[in-house]
């Protein structure tokens, strides 16, 4: 075990490899606030990668109805009850807790557990239990009583700093791509063990039942090496995503070397607006989330770590914060890889990586009021009279 | 009313004690639950942790132990891939089923080409050299037999497993397998955790899923699921008539593009056109383990009363650089490795990969006569 760096945690922690960060990594923010659940995502990426026969149950992009909607079964509970329940404690913005890294039991290379075939036969079960009050005689779900919260929240490959899955393949067939850091398992390579099945702590490694190895989220390479965000984030019609190249080198951002003006920089280390999914598994996922404001701070902060209060705070005041508006606005405004961006004026400028302009959006919509009647010829122009 | 109970109760005749329950204690009429926990005993045969305990009834002919070697016997004639019995085909093959359907017994069964040969029991250790690996051994003991013609040479591995697993084809399904090792370089000592650098190992790998590929047809989602159903998936054309359920062998190059480690042809694990159940491979060490080329081995596995019983064959100069020269009246060695694909581990499934039981004290010896 090497000692390796994670600034989600605060601290260092053991991995099986030495820490080796990628020029740059690739980086999805979501805003959990505007989804709606409608699975566009999910279809996007089904219809692009995973049709195939053998890939009934595979789904990279998939939108859970938390807290009761889990996709394979109770993914998030089983690996928090691996760390030991309500075992995850933050002093501050450090994490004192143990990740599935580290405690480890006999032969284990690190906390996992390889999910049930029939755990992958119903999607998001449990979706509909936060509609109403519990009162211990749930569909599926028994507990106590809480008031109706829910949100929507859709996962992909985290495409970790310190992925779960490389960690545990025996057979090195999986690997984080030094030029974006995107994690890929090697189709030819895979002897179908399912290690890294069990090893991911999001789930997000699948195996194909026809061709028995197993597959994961892509990141949609080929688009992302054509500059263009993946399809999960342009057929998002809530324009909840944004994905982007982050800063990784943990030593320039202790430096307070991160760039200001590049979104995702903006929005996850200067702000500190989106946060790590489970960042206490310690993985240190790519993947950052903007909380839902009106959801019980507990259990968002142990879903996203200690940044939650901040983070929402933030949020309820964006409208007075243009800067911070400016950045927002960018999510679902254009398919290219925005690199950095400008507030000018009443607009967001975004640029590529080159410094070329690919995108404008204003900060407030213009307002046009249209006339009730066409007056020369009488018509009506609106459905409203 | 209830003064009327009371006497009728009272009345009441002592329960005839039924005949086969007398001497000795009741018998449990239940029927045995077979389990990984409780094994239980199949087909009359219990398994003793030891061939050298088991009832004089034998899978296949006599007995001659020998320890701490693995001898080769020397035999004329064609080596026969069936493990259990093949003279008796020959002589009479009306009686090709099985000694049982014609109230034969075992000990009655004629000899077989592994009937003389030496037979070593080889007791394994669970792999716990590198992560993940087990605690305890989920095969605790392999009999080893072979014999060779100078042409060819076999091996018969025999050993207890209580739970049949054959299909990968379930997220947690995992299947039985065995495998044997050699020195590829002649006279070298590698290491025996899968070799080194210097001293590259090859490996001849069987495994029951691929048996049942080949006595079945690939194994596909229909046969884990037999009640599913699929709108259509993309690659199927129904206007040559196919369905869902058209084998992946049809399927042209362009369709494989959606099956892409069947497009890349990872035969390890999709193969629909299959010929044996066995690959042969190498490795540098642990980690390293990569599919031969050229395959020239075969395998076949017979399961009996709980029993695996797998010979795998090949000449024993194949003319493949990449495989191990075995030749006769030398002396090399050989290891063995073995899983048990229903057993789960700290809740991370069955054995496969690392997770394996390997010929405790690695290398044993094989002379080859």
């Amino acid at each position: 075990m090497a000692r390796v760096r994670n600034w989600q945690l605060g601290r260092e922690m053991d991995y099986p490899y030495e820490e080796n960060r990628p020029a740059r990594q690739v980086c999805m923010l979501f805003d959990l606030n505007k989804c709606i659940a409608c699975q566009s995502c999910t279809m996007a990426c089904k219809t692009t990668w995973t049709a195939g026969k053998g890939q009934e149950t595979i789904f990279w992009n998939n939108v859970e109805s938390k807290p009761y909607g889990f996709y394979p079964l109770a993914w998030d509970v089983k690996v928090l009850a691996l760390l030991g329940e309500n075992a995850q404690p933050w002093e501050g913005n450090v994490y004192k807790g143990t990740t599935i890294f580290e405690d480890l039991g006999m032969n284990q290379r690190l906390k996992g557990y390889l999910p049930d075939e029939m755990d992958y036969a119903h999607p998001n079960l449990g979706e509909d239990e936060c509609l109403k009050i519990l009162d211990g005689e749930g569909d599926y779900i028994k507990g106590p009583t809480h008031k109706n919260w829910g949100f929507f929240f859709p996962r992909i490959c985290n495409h970790c700093t310190f992925p779960g899955c490389l960690a545990a393949c025996p057979r090195k067939a999986i690997y984080k791509r030094q030029e974006d850091g995107i994690v890929l398992i090697d189709q030819s390579r895979c002897r179908g063990y399912r290690e890294c099945v069990a090893a991911c702590p999001y789930k997000k490694s699948f195996y194909n039942d026809t061709v028995r190895i197993s597959e994961k989220c892509i990141s949609c390479y080929p688009k992302v090496e054509a500059g263009l965000m993946t399809q999960c984030t342009t057929q998002c019609i809530g324009k909840i995503r944004l994905f982007g190249f982050r800063t990784t080198d943990y030593d320039k951002l202790t430096k307070k070397q991160v760039r200001e003006n590049n979104p995702f920089d903006f929005l996850v280390h200067v702000r500190k607006l989106a946060l790590p999914i489970y960042p206490q598994f310690g993985t240190e996922p790519n993947n950052m989330y903007i909380p839902p404001v009106h959801v019980n701070p507990d259990f968002l902060s142990q879903v996203f770590g200690p940044g939650v209060e901040n983070s929402i705070k933030q949020y309820r005041n964006a409208g007075k914060d243009k800067e911070l508006l400016a950045a927002l606005l960018l999510f679902g405004a254009t398919e290219r890889i925005c690199d950095t961006f400008k507030l000018e004026g009443n607009e967001t400028v975004g640029y590529d990586p080159q410094g070329k302009e690919i995108i404008r959006v204003p900060l407030t919509e213009p307002v046009y009021i249209r006339q009730v009647k066409n007056l020369k010829t009488g018509a009506f122009l609106t459905n409203n009279s | 009313m209830k003064k009327l109970l009371i006497s009728a109760s009272l009345l009441m005749l002592p329960v005839v004690t039924p005949a086969f329950a007398s001497g000795g204690p009741a018998k449990d009429l239940s029927i045995p639950i077979i389990s990984a926990d409780n094994p239980g005993h199949w087909g009359g045969h219990e398994y003793h942790g030891s061939f050298k305990r088991l009832p004089p009834v034998q899978l296949d002919g006599g007995e001659t132990y020998v320890e701490g070697v693995v001898k080769s016997k020397k035999i004329k004639g064609e080596i026969p891939m069936d493990a259990v019995n093949r003279t008796w085909h020959e002589e009479d093959p009306v009686r090709e089923t099985s000694y049982n359907q014609y109230n034969q017994s075992w000990e009655q069964a004629p000899a077989t080409v592994w009937s003389d040969a030496p037979a070593t029991e080889i007791q394994m250790a669970p792999q716990n050299l590198v992560m993940p690996g087990l605690v305890v051994p989920t095969v605790p003991v392999v009999k080893v037999k072979s014999v060779h013609n100078d042409k060819e040479i076999a091996f018969l591995l025999t050993w207890y497993d209580a739970t049949k697993s054959e299909t990968e084809t379930m997220e947690d399904k995992f299947s039985d397998a065995i495998a044997i090792m050699f020195p590829v370089k002649d006279g070298a000592e590698p290491s025996f955790m899968m070799g080194d650098d210097e001293n590259p190992v090859n490996i001849v790998y069987w495994k029951a899923a691929w048996e049942r590929d080949l006595e079945f047809g690939y194994q596909d989602v229909r046969d884990a699921y037999p009640n599913y159903n699929y709108d259509m998936y993309p690659e199927v054309i129904p206007a040559i008539g196919q369905t869902i359920d058209t084998p992946i062998r049809r399927y042209n190059e362009g369709q494989r593009q959606y099956l892409t480690a069947l497009k890349l042809r990872n035969i390890s694990r999709v193969d629909p056109e299959r010929l044996t159940a066995v690959e042969e491979l190498n490795a540098v060490g642990f980690g390293t383990l990569t599919r031969q080329a050229q395959n020239n081995s075969v395998g076949h596995g017979v399961r009996r009363f709980g029993y695996w019983s797998v010979v795998i064959k090949r000449p024993l100069n194949t003319g493949d650089v990449q495989d191990a020269v075995l030749k006769p009246g030398s002396k090399t060695m050989m290891a063995i490795a073995a899983w048990d694909g229903f057993n789960k581990n700290d809740g991370a499934g069955g054995n496969r990969g690392p997770r394996k039981n390997y010929s405790n004290g690695g290398w044993v010896p094989l002379e080859i006569e």
